[in-house]
């Protein structure tokens, strides 16, 4: 098994049951970002995210789902992105607060930045919205 | 501020830790020994550098096998980042977001 591309981490001051939800749960995923996800969360079901307009974003499928500990899935920006690339969060309560790690795997070489760019803003807005209840409004 | 946050600012204002990251950025996921390549110092300094860098949560590691791998990690410099310019980033993609709708709508 490859190395990750890069590996990011936050630590947010909510309980893992929330964290998971705000990660898994389209209509909660609206408040903090510019798309919904959907799935059914079945290992191999599809994963997808659409932004405003019901556009599809990116696609995948459920590689793991530990709930409150380990989600996985494949993770395909439309006409951005020519292969899939691997998601992996894990969550870890670590008193106060929950310890989020996002490794990300095999994301081809012109991808990197801009994916790699991207992720900071989500795990911002996903902490603010988990630590005041108001999200941050992400155009999209 | 918090004590995450003098934690950063004490990781950052040192030049070798700031080098250290540059490393990272350049090409990420590096062990201990490649990190040592090319610094001017004992293999123990870099490594008492990393683990202040790895308290502030600068850097995370991975195993990768029986191979320790060190990856730079900026959400906490965004995090503070977002504390003071991220309104007027937010200004700058919400023109962004009005001009590619105004744009898209002129093309149906």
């Amino acid at each position: 098994m490859t190395a990750p591309n890069f590996v990011y981490v936050t630590y947010i001051r909510t309980t893992p049951q929330k964290l998971w939800k705000a990660l898994t749960n389209g209509a909660f995923m609206r408040t903090y970002w510019h798309a919904k996800i959907q799935s059914t969360w079945k290992r191999g079901a599809k994963v997808q995210t659409f932004s405003r307009n019901d556009k599809l974003d990116w696609d995948g499928k459920v590689l793991k789902y530990h709930p409150h500990k380990l989600l996985s899935y494949t993770f395909q920006i439309m006409r951005f992105q020519k292969r899939s690339s691997r998601v992996v969060f894990e969550i870890e309560k670590m008193g106060e607060t929950v310890k989020l790690t996002l490794s990300h795997y095999g994301i081809e070489p012109r991808c990197r930045m801009g994916i790699a760019g991207g992720w900071p803003v989500f795990f911002s807005s996903l902490k603010t919205v988990l630590e005041t209840g108001k999200g941050m409004k992400i155009p999209g | 501020m918090s004590l995450g946050d003098e934690r950063v600012f004490h990781a950052l204002a040192d030049g070798s830790r700031r080098r250290l990251l540059d490393k990272l950025f350049a090409k990420n996921g590096q062990t201990l020994g490649e990190l040592c390549l090319h610094m001017k110092m004992t293999r123990q300094a870099v490594s008492k550098h990393l683990a202040i860098l790895e308290a502030a949560r600068l850097v995370a590691t991975h195993w990768q096998g029986r191979e320790k791998l060190h990856y730079l990690n900026p959400v906490p410099i965004h995090e503070i980042q977002a504390r003071w310019i991220a309104k007027y980033e937010h200004s700058r993609l919400e023109a962004l977001d009005e001009l590619k709708t105004e744009l898209e709508r002129k093309k149906r």
